[in-house]
């Protein structure tokens, strides 16, 4: 077979298949490259808007939320290092006092609060519809000007809601706490409980049961210690008993609170006692108060606040 | 017909009398500033820039038409034993409900807060006692009328 190819003539190939060789090729070649184009196009384009993405990503993401922390006493620290005169605490960060240290904190443009010693205290949000700190242990002074609900505190059994007020929030390592407020309301909420506390009131807090029954800082001490009892330790009837005996006419705070946290049998006595010391509204069905409607309990509630 | 036109003239006399018979019980309401501020009921904020000084709040009672309302104030006092009397601010949180509050430069000295109100032509007054933890509730005088300077000075020697 060898012998035979190399015994056929030798002849020169015409030009038009070299051309059409070469046609073929550069054909083959740019569909080669048209086929490529857009992965590496792609790939490049995907990158430089990466690159591009992760500029104005930097440049646009709005600052890590913080609030202005200020010493007052002693040396407070903020996310475990001491704090100089002034700092930040940004979300997610704890500030803390000793026994002889104190801070303010500014809390945006909305108001300010105050950093007992012997508190721990967490910045957990600042944002337009929310500014949240957590009070684990110790004592804060809040003083908030801003429309109502935007301000909170949470606590180990319960959260404080700025109604517009200034108040002082203590709680101690088991997580009992006590709200005294000495400006406008403070809503103290914990799992669908509320008790309303106005100026001059005050209100204990548990953990596991929440808020306990608002009463004003005036009220005799048979009456604190019988509320702290009903709340707190099952004092049924007895506490409740004295409680009713020691009601004056601005306890009925404390007893408007108390309609829709005892028993239905026990019900109609606090209500006959809250119109014993201050007579029904006319806006005020008794039928309806006793069923704990809340649109009565409410018009109800704001009658009584003028006579607290 | 006599007796239709005679029902009809009747029950339009006492539809226009309905209104001036609820203001002639027209009277003032007294309370803590936060009532003026009773979670829920649509008080403004602006309100609370007000509160430290803020000593009490004062409500419109049966004045059927709020938008003929008015309400003025003065403190009373007795400073160093001197008489003395100062403009009050009165601030509306609702529809007939005001915070009344005291200039900072009248914490010294006795003071009474006088205040007239009218609803149409019916009027009603109040004299609010201050003392150093606010107002006395248990003294304030309310009136069917302002104060006479006589009532005045009276709350002042009380």
């Amino acid at each position: 077979m060898k012998d035979d190819l190399q015994g056929l003539p030798l002849a020169k190939a015409p030009d038009s298949i070299w051309t059409s060789i070469e046609s073929a090729l550069e054909t083959r070649l740019k569909a080669e490259r048209v086929s490529r184009r857009p992965v590496w196009i792609a790939l490049a384009a995907a990158g430089a808007a990466l690159s591009i993405g992760v500029f104005v990503w930097r440049d646009m993401r709005p600052p890590k939320a913080s609030w202005e922390v200020v010493r007052l006493d002693g040396k407070p620290s903020v996310g475990s290092k001491p704090m100089g005169d002034s700092g930040k605490i940004a979300v997610g960060q704890w500030l803390q006092t000793d026994a002889s240290s104190r801070a303010r904190i500014d809390v945006g443009s909305i108001g300010t609060v105050e950093i007992a010693p012997n508190t721990r205290v967490q910045m957990l949000a600042s944002g337009p519809q929310e500014q949240r700190l957590r009070l684990a242990s110790g004592e804060i002074s809040a003083s908030v000007s801003a429309p109502p609900r935007l301000f909170f505190v949470d606590t180990p059994a319960s959260t404080a809601v700025d109604l517009g007020c200034a108040y002082t929030m203590k709680a101690d390592p088991e997580g009992n706490g006590l709200l005294s407020v000495t400006l406008g309301w403070v809503s103290l909420e914990w799992e669908g409980r509320e008790a309303l506390v106005p100026a001059g009131a005050s209100c204990r807090t548990r953990p596991k049961i929440g808020p306990g029954t608002p009463y004003f800082d005036d009220a005799s001490q048979r009456l604190e210690v019988a509320l702290a009892g009903f709340d707190f330790k099952r004092g049924g009837e007895p506490a409740l008993d004295i409680v009713l005996g020691e009601a004056r006419i601005r306890d009925t705070l404390t007893l408007w609170h108390l309609l829709s946290r005892v028993d239905a049998a026990d019900r109609q006595r606090v209500f006959d006692r809250v119109v014993a010391l201050v007579p029904l509204p006319g806006a005020v069905s008794r039928d309806k108060a006793l069923q704990l409607d809340p649109e009565t309990l409410k018009i109800w509630r704001e009658e009584l606040a003028w006579k607290w | 017909m006599e007796m239709v036109k005679s029902f009809l003239i009747c029950a339009g006399a006492a539809a226009w009398m309905v209104p001036y018979s609820a203001a002639a019980d027209f009277s003032l309401t007294i309370g803590n500033a936060f009532a003026a501020l009773v979670p829920g009921n649509g008080s403004t904020p602006v309100v609370k820039k007000t509160d430290k000084s803020a000593l009490f709040a004062v409500r419109f009672q049966d004045c059927p038409s709020l938008d003929q309302a008015k309400i003025s104030g003065l403190a009373e006092g007795l400073v160093a034993g001197a008489r003395a009397s100062a403009p009050v601010n009165i601030q509306a949180a609702a529809p007939g409900i005001y915070v009344v509050s005291l200039a900072p430069n009248q914490q010294q000295g006795l003071w009474v807060v006088s205040l007239s109100a009218t609803c149409g032509s019916a009027k009603a007054g109040a004299l609010v006692p201050i003392g150093p933890q606010g107002f006395l509730r248990d003294q304030i005088k309310l009136l069917p009328r302002p104060a006479t300077k006589a009532e005045i000075e009276a709350a002042l020697r009380e």
